[in-house]
């Protein structure tokens, strides 16, 4: 009896010894294995990769922000080419603010946010502007490259190159602000302005992934002439009738715009328009 | 006596390996050879991880929905 006692407490021993001397070797293993592992594999248990791939959706959100921006211009442009073919019903215009930003743009941005609307603001460089800026990119506005200065009369057009430094000018401004950088540009006055400088201008934007856009119409306040000859509603209705797609021009620093805008979007909804921002992918802009 | 020694010892790797395992479902480093390390990401450190960076992103998260919310708007028009 005594002799089989003797074997069960051995057998015991020897049993919580093996047991013991794994389990240390494993903590051991554990806490110190950075000293002597070679390979690290990160295994990912097969029940949870749905919640990997949404950690790596978040991780890359910014990425998908691009991605996103780009199937919707894209498919933008789609919708561009079923109308132009006839395959589609829908009208779209494009709403172009110019020469901003000034302080009637708050006024602009707030009547485009409440009819759920974006539009394009051409812009100048202004420095102290910059709130603005990011108020049109954080609403999903497109931001256009209307050269830095502006200055038609005062050498814009005296070369191609001077053109250009602007353009580059205002979208380092943009980029610094925004972290947008521009892709469209309107020439100051409109493309005929550059004159004979317009072709060599359009081949050095074109190298530089830009496209340009003039407007097929407009509300008449970018000139007290016009103005004096009939309202900018009434330069509205006159000049911005029965075309499909359209590019409509205003000015963001003038009231009568302001005073108009929001009857201006109810009137062309309910024409059946589709009201977007341009990018250099429309069918608009060349 | 051999007999004992040799049941003893299947039974002592048998209850190692259950710890392992209970070690790995912790998330905890196991070292299971000299060259392969496999690191277990347990489910609640994954999901603590998927909301900060959710409260971290916040922003960027809604601009990227409100995009998406447009593009939808987009294709249902050209469809």
């Amino acid at each position: 009896m005594e002799q089989r006692n003797k074997r069960l407490y051995s057998i015991g021993f020897i049993f919580f010894s093996i047991c013991l001397t794994i389990l240390l070797i494993n903590i051991i293993c554990s806490i110190t294995h950075d000293k002597f592992i070679y390979k690290t594999t990160t295994y990912i248990n097969p029940d949870l990769t749905y919640l990997e791939e949404e950690l790596d959706f978040y991780k890359n959100i910014d990425d998908k922000i691009v991605e996103e921006k780009e199937n919707y211009f894209n498919n933008i442009r789609r919708l561009e080419d079923r109308i132009n073919s006839g395959q589609s019903d829908k009208k779209i215009a494009y709403l172009t603010f110019d020469d901003g930003p000034y302080k009637l743009t708050y006024t602009v941005l707030d009547i485009l946010k409440n009819n759920n609307v974006r539009a394009t603001f051409f812009v100048r460089g202004i420095p102290s502007a910059s709130d603005r800026y990011k108020m049109m990119a954080e609403a999903g506005h497109t931001i256009g490259n209307h050269t830095y200065y502006h200055n038609i009369f005062k050498g814009l057009y005296s070369s191609s190159n001077e053109f250009i430094s602007q353009v580059d000018k205002l979208d380092s401004l943009i980029y610094e602000t925004t972290g947008l950088h521009t892709t469209v540009v309107r020439f100051p006055g409109g493309s005929p302005s550059a004159g004979s400088k317009k072709n060599d201008i359009v081949n050095k934007l074109h190298d530089k992934g830009y496209g340009y856009v003039d407007w097929t119409c407009h509300v008449g306040d970018g000139s007290d002439s016009l103005l004096k000859q009939r309202s900018e509603w009434n330069w509205y209705k006159s000049t911005c009738s029965g075309q499909k797609i359209m590019v409509i021009l205003m000015h963001d620093y003038h009231y009568g715009t302001v005073e108009i805008l929001d009857d201006m979007i109810k009137d062309l909804k309910s024409q059946g328009y589709i009201l977007l921002p341009l990018s250099n992918k429309s069918l608009m802009v060349n | 006596m051999k007999k004992y020694i040799f049941a003893a010892l299947l039974l002592g790797i048998v209850i190692a390996h259950f710890v392992l395992l209970n070690f790995q479902a912790r998330g905890i480093t196991v070292n299971v050879s000299n060259e392969v390390l496999v690191n277990i990401k347990p489910q609640e450190d994954l999901e603590k991880e998927i909301e900060q960076i959710k409260e971290e992103k916040k922003d960027k998260i809604e601009e990227y929905e409100r995009i998406r919310e447009w593009n939808k708007e987009i294709r249902d028009y050209i469809q």
